[in-house]
């Protein structure tokens, strides 16, 4: 597994029924329903319990794992793996959809859907030259949401806080982009070489008619937790 | 302007960004973990906060400082005095 990241997500959000989270919340071991259950907007409490079901299926997938396990979070709230310290991953959501990144080194992955371009938020984040990229784009939009993904991707990959990196550039080479329609995904390894790496995405998206049966995806819960 | 004043407005804003009614919402509700609240959000939100209460925020480490809304409240406070 050495030099990939395989990516998984999920972008039907705006078709999972009023009763995922309730239907779905028992899936979860108990860290992550009690986190669940803190979020105040259903949206939030959906993208909690999905990208657990994303992390739980690509450790599947790769490496036999039924069941992640617990997190532990270092100092900024970067979860990690208690039991598998040599796997990684990093989640994000967006309206959009939802990603999860795994690895055998630290990755970070953000993703964001596109906004309209607002100067006041880019002084605040962008170093002086991506301003002056920004002033002279026909499309300042697009450029900044893939300048905010490089910087999101890359402090959640050295494991800090955002803010960290703002006006700052960051290192182009470290971070590779997907782009949507209207979003953008960006990854990015921290102490690899973005050509160096195999990136596998996204190399699943869970069927959301798993979703709408609880009683289907629970027979796909058996497969998993048998090893 | 006292902190009352500033939670009203700032609730104002916060709801744009949740879509959620901020009348149940207190100090110590935490803008990422219970409002789900990005990081994107929040500097947006750090930008409309500048705009509606006439402050001017530099320092971008701020945000680091602003888990809960208790915390938002107060930075508009300190950011208000200091100007």
């Amino acid at each position: 597994m050495t030099g990939v990241v395989s990516i998984y997500s999920f972008s039907h959000r705006e078709a999972l029924c009023e009763h995922f989270v309730e239907r779905n919340v028992g899936r979860l071991p108990e860290f992550r329903r009690k986190r669940c259950h803190r979020y105040r907007r259903e949206r939030d409490k959906q993208a909690c319990i999905i990208s657990y079901l994303l992390l739980r299926q690509g450790l599947f997938e790769q490496y036999r794992i039924a069941e992640p396990g617990e997190f532990i979070f270092n100092g900024y709230g970067k979860p990690y793996l208690k039991d598998y310290p040599h796997i990684f991953f990093n989640f994000s959501h967006c309206e959009r959809g939802i990603v999860c990144a795994i690895a055998e080194f630290e990755i970070g992955i953000d993703m964001q859907e596109i906004h309209p371009y607002d100067p006041g938020v880019a002084k605040l984040v962008c170093s002086a030259d991506e301003l002056c990229r920004l002033t002279e784009s026909a499309d300042p939009a697009r450029l900044f949401c893939r300048i905010w993904t490089a910087k999101e991707s890359y402090a959640k990959a050295r494991g800090i806080g955002v803010a960290e990196v703002f006006k700052q550039e960051t290192p182009e080479g470290l971070v590779r982009h997907r782009e949507e329609e209207d979003a953008f995904i960006a990854l990015c390894c921290e102490r690899k070489k973005m050509d160096d790496i195999q990136i596998q995405w996204p190399k699943t998206c869970l069927n959301l008619s798993s979703f709408r049966n609880g009683g289907r995806q629970q027979k796909n819960d058996e497969k998993y937790s048998k090893k | 302007m006292d902190k009352s004043d500033i939670a009203r407005d700032l609730a104002a804003i916060v709801e744009n960004y949740t879509e959620f009614d901020m009348g149940i919402i207190d100090p110590s509700t935490s803008l990422r973990e219970e409002l789900g609240l990005t990081s994107f959000d929040i500097i947006a939100l750090l930008t409309e906060i500048e705009e509606v209460f006439s402050i001017s925020i530099d320092d971008i480490d701020l945000l680091a400082d602003i888990g809960t809304f208790g915390e938002a409240i107060d930075l508009v406070a300190d950011l208000r005095v200091a100007e």
